[in-house]
C-alpha cells in the first residue's frame, strides 16, 4: 500500500514527509493523480475571446476601455482552446442593455447623436442622450443621426402602433411586429436578439403571456412586462462576406485547427490504391426548335 | 484558483511559491507605525548549525508602497450640491448648435462689417516671403528630431508605414502662430505707434474662471489660453443699439431631449473661483485670445471652444466691474478669439449683452459671427503604397487671404488706443 502523509504549512513552516516507493501500486496512483493535472481541450465556447478592464466604481461610462484577449488560456494559465490567439488591440465600449425608467403615459424621449461600429461586436453602436446624460446602445437597420426614441412602460388595452426604434412592454405590441432586445425577466435587462441581423417575431398572446419566435425558430412564451425595441438589429449581411483567406483569419484572432487529437479518415496519409475511372458519355446533341404560329 | 502540482513539489520551491503569493492583505491589521518601530540591520553570516530562512515583508502601517488614496468624500473640495465642470477638453457633441444656446446668442456666419472694412488697410512689405519663410522654418528648417507617433491612414489602414523622426506637433503650431502674430504687431504698430504702451501681449495666462447658476444648477468654468492681446481701453460693440433691441425678437433653435451641460463633468469635488487672469492696474480688457489647436477635433467642436472660452471671459469681468447685475449690462462687451491649427484658423466675434442665460426665448440676446476654414496652406503626407516621385511631406497651396484677416482683427480699433490723449484726460482728471 502506497501512503503519502500531508504536510502542514503556514507562513514560511513547512513540515513534509515524502516517501519515495517503488512499488506498481504506488506507481499507478502516482500516475492516475497526475493525470488530474493534463490539460484538457474543450469546445469553442467554453473559454471567452477576452474581457474588458471595468472602472473601479463600477459607474457606468461612455469612454472606451481596454480589452484583454485570453489566448485561449483558461483560469490556470494553460492552452484550453487553440483556435484562438492574437488579434488586433481594440476599445470595449461599455454598451446599455437596460431600460430606462420612464414617467406614465409620457414616457422617455431620447436622440441619437452618433453612429459608429463596433470593434468587437456585429451589431452597431448608436449614442444617444436625454437631459445630462449619455448612454450607447444597439442600433437598428435603419437609424440615422438626429432621430428620437421614445420608451413606454404603459399597457393600454388597444395595442400601441410600432415605430421602429420605439421600446415598449410585450404586451402592448400588436401581433406581427419585429422585435429586438427582448428580456426574459422584466427589470434584468435585454438578453435576447442583439447580435447582427437579429429579429424575433411576435405570434400570438394566451393569457397572461406574449409568444415570440426566435431567429433559431424556437418559440417563446414571455410575460407582459418584458421590454423590447422595434425593428432588426443593424448590420444584417455580416455573415455573408466570406472570409479571403487563413491571412485575414489570424488578423482577426483565430487560428488554424491543430492535427492533435483529430479523427482522421480515408482522406489523410498516403495514398496506395489508384484513382477510380470515370467513362464520360457524350453529351445529346443540341435540335434547334421552332414554333409555328397558329395563322 | 491556480491549481499547481503541490504533492510533487520540493520544499524549497513550495517555500518560494508561497513566498511570491504574499500581498499586503496578509499583514496584520493592528501594526505599529514607523515611528515605533527601531530599524536594525542584519549583518554577518548565520551560524553553520543555524538555516537562515528569508525575510517577511516588514509589518509597517505607513509604508508608501501600500498607500491608499482618499475617498473624494474625505477631500477638501468636497460639498455636497454637485457641479458641473467645464474644462478644455469638454467636446461639444452638438458643436456650435449646443453653444449657442448655453451663451443664448444669435448666429450670423462671416465677419462684421467693421472688421471686414479693415482687411486691407494694413500691411506687410514682403508678406508672400515672410509668410512662407515663417511656414517652412516651423516645418522643415528646424533642427529637432524625435520620435514622431504612429501614423495610419485611412485609406489603406492595414498597412504599416515606418517610424518618421522630426518636428512635433506642439512646437510647429508655436512657432507658427507666434511668428505670425508678431508679424501682424509690427503692420499695426507701423500706423499707430503708440501700441507699444497700450497693449500687451501675453502668453500663456493662467487663471481664468468664472462660475454661475444655470437652471436650477451650478456651472464653474475654468479656461485654458494660449496667448491673449489686452488693452487699457474696451472694445466697442459690433454693432449698434439698435439692432440690440430688436434682437429680443429672434429666435435660437433648441435641442429639446439634451441640455447643453450634457458634455461637462458632474462632480462633488470643485472650488468656484471669479478672476480674469491678467493684472487688474493696466491693460485690464481683453481685445483678443488666441487657442493653439492641438487636438483632431472637428472645426465646429474647436469654434464651440472659442465661443465658451470667450463668454467666460466677458462674464468674469462683467461680475467685477457690475457686481449686483442680473440682466442686461448697460455697455455690451465684446471680445475676438482667433482659433489656429497646423493649416487652418478660425476667427469668433463675441458680443455680451445679457447675462440672463436662463431664459432663451424672451430677453435680449447676444451675437456670435464665426468665420471657419480658412486654410493658409495643405500639408500633403507621403503614401508609400503609391510609389510616387515624392517621398516626403509636401507643402502646396499657399493663400494669403487668412493672413489678411488675421491682420484686421489685431489692428482692430488702434486708433481709439492712443495713449497721450489719455494720458492728458487723467491730467485734467486731477
Amino acid at each position: 500500500m502506497a501512503f503519502i502523509k500531508g504536510f502542514i504549512c503556514h507562513w514560511g513552516d513547512t513540515v513534509l514527509v515524502q516517501q519515495r516507493l517503488l512499488f506498481r501500486s504506488y506507481r499507478l496512483a502516482a500516475y492516475r493523480s497526475r493525470r488530474k493535472f493534463k490539460t484538457e481541450r474543450r469546445p469553442f465556447h467554453y473559454v471567452p475571446k477576452g474581457h474588458p478592464v471595468l472602472p473601479p466604481d463600477g459607474k457606468y461610462t461612455t469612454e472606451p476601455l481596454t480589452y484583454i484577449r485570453s489566448g485561449g488560456r483558461d483560469l490556470n494559465g494553460k492552452v484550453v482552446n487553440a483556435k484562438i490567439g492574437g488579434g488586433p488591440k481594440v476599445n470595449w465600449y461599455m454598451r446599455d442593455d437596460h431600460y430606462p425608467e420612464a414617467e406614465e403615459t409620457q414616457g422617455l424621449e431620447e436622440k441619437v447623436l452618433r453612429i459608429h461600429p463596433d470593434p468587437i461586436r456585429t451589431a452597431h453602436l448608436a449614442l444617444v442622450g436625454t437631459g445630462n446624460h449619455k448612454r450607447y446602445i444597439i442600433a437598428h437597420q435603419n437609424m440615422k443621426e438626429g432621430d428620437i426614441i421614445k420608451t413606454n412602460r404603459d399597457i393600454p388595452t388597444i395595442s400601441v402602433r410600432a415605430m421602429e426604434g420605439n421600446s415598449h412592454p410585450l404586451g402592448a405590441l400588436p401581433m406581427g411586429t419585429i422585435v429586438h432586445n427582448i428580456e426574459k425577466i422584466p427589470g434584468e435587462g435585454g438578453r435576447v436578439c442583439r447580435a447582427g441581423g437579429a429579429s424575433a417575431q411576435v405570434l400570438r398572446k394566451v393569457g397572461d403571456k406574449v409568444i415570440l419566435r426566435l431567429p433559431s425558430k424556437h418559440e417563446i412564451a414571455l410575460s407582459f412586462n418584458c421590454m423590447a425595441t422595434v425593428g432588426q438589429v443593424s448590420n444584417s449581411g455580416h455573415d455573408d462576406i466570406p472570409w479571403k483567406g487563413v491571412g485575414e483569419k489570424m488578423s482577426a484572432g483565430y487560428r488554424p485547427r491543430t492535427g492533435w487529437h483529430h479523427r482522421k479518415t480515408g482522406y489523410h496519409g498516403k495514398k496506395i490504391k489508384p484513382k477510380r475511372t470515370f467513362i464520360v458519355k457524350p453529351t445529346p446533341p443540341k435540335y434547334e426548335t421552332y414554333k409555328l404560329s397558329g395563322d | 484558483m491556480r491549481i499547481t502540482r503541490q504533492l510533487f513539489v520540493s520544499r524549497k520551491k513550495r517555500i518560494k511559491f508561497l513566498m511570491d503569493k504574499l500581498t499586503y492583505k496578509d499583514l496584520p491589521l493592528n501594526a505599529p507605525a514607523l515611528s515605533d518601530v527601531e530599524v536594525v540591520k542584519l549583518t554577518g553570516r548565520p551560524e553553520p548549525g543555524q538555516k537562515q530562512r528569508k525575510p517577511l515583508p516588514p509589518e509597517l502601517a505607513d509604508d508608501p508602497r501600500f498607500y491608499v488614496p482618499p475617498k473624494g468624500e474625505e477631500k477638501k473640495n468636497y460639498r455636497e450640491t454637485p457641479a458641473f465642470l467645464y474644462n478644455r477638453n469638454c467636446r461639444f457633441i452638438e458643436g456650435t448648435k449646443q453653444a449657442c444656446f448655453l451663451t443664448k446668442s444669435v448666429r450670423y456666419d462671416g465677419m462684421p462689417e467693421s472688421v471686414q472694412q479693415l482687411i486691407d488697410k494694413f500691411e506687410v512689405p514682403d508678406e508672400s516671403r515672410l509668410v512662407q519663410k515663417a511656414i517652412l522654418k516651423s516645418q522643415i528648417w528646424d533642427s529637432t528630431r524625435e520620435k514622431l507617433p504612429k501614423r495610419r491612414d485611412p485609406e489603406y489602414p492595414r498597412y504599416k508605414i515606418d517610424r518618421e523622426y522630426g518636428i512635433p506637433l506642439e512646437k510647429r503650431l508655436n512657432m507658427l502662430s507666434f511668428d505670425l502674430l508678431r508679424m501682424a504687431d509690427t503692420a499695426v504698430a507701423s500706423q499707430y505707434p503708440e501700441i507699444g504702451r497700450s497693449r500687451r501681449l501675453i502668453f500663456y495666462p493662467n487663471g481664468m474662471a468664472t462660475f454661475f447658476k444655470y437652471s436650477d444648477s451650478l456651472l464653474s468654468f475654468y479656461l485654458g489660453i494660449d496667448a491673449a492681446i489686452t488693452s487699457t481701453s474696451p472694445l466697442p460693440p459690433f454693432v449698434p443699439e439698435e439692432l440690440v433691441e430688436s434682437s429680443s425678437s429672434e429666435a435660437i433653435p433648441s435641442l429639446y431631449p439634451i441640455s447643453p451641460t450634457i458634455d461637462f463633468l458632474k462632480t462633488n469635488n470643485y472650488n468656484l473661483k471669479n478672476s480674469i487672469g491678467f493684472s487688474e492696474i493696466s491693460c485690464k480688457f481683453p481685445h483678443t485670445l488666441i487657442l493653439l489647436n492641438n487636438d483632431d477635433w472637428s472645426e465646429d467642436e474647436r469654434q464651440a471652444r472659442a465661443l465658451v472660452t470667450a463668454m467666460g471671459l466677458a462674464v468674469a469681468q462683467v461680475k467685477k466691474t457690475y457686481p449686483g447685475i442680473k440682466d442686461r449690462l448697460p455697455t455690451p462687451i465684446s471680445v475676438q478669439v482667433i482659433n489656429m491649427s497646423e493649416t487652418t484658423m478660425n476667427f469668433t466675434y463675441f458680443q455680451l449683452n445679457t447675462i440672463d442665460f436662463d431664459n432663451s426665448e424672451a430677453g435680449v440676446k447676444n451675437f456670435v459671427w464665426f468665420d471657419t476654414g480658412n486654410v493658409l496652406f495643405e500639408r500633403r503626407l507621403p503614401q508609400p503604397w503609391k510609389r510616387d516621385k515624392i517621398l516626403g511631406t509636401s507643402l502646396e497651396n499657399l493663400d494669403l487671404d487668412p493672413f489678411k484677416k488675421l491682420l484686421a482683427t489685431v489692428g482692430n480699433c488702434a486708433e481709439l488706443e492712443d495713449s497721450s490723449t489719455q494720458f492728458k484726460e487723467k491730467l485734467i482728471e486731477l
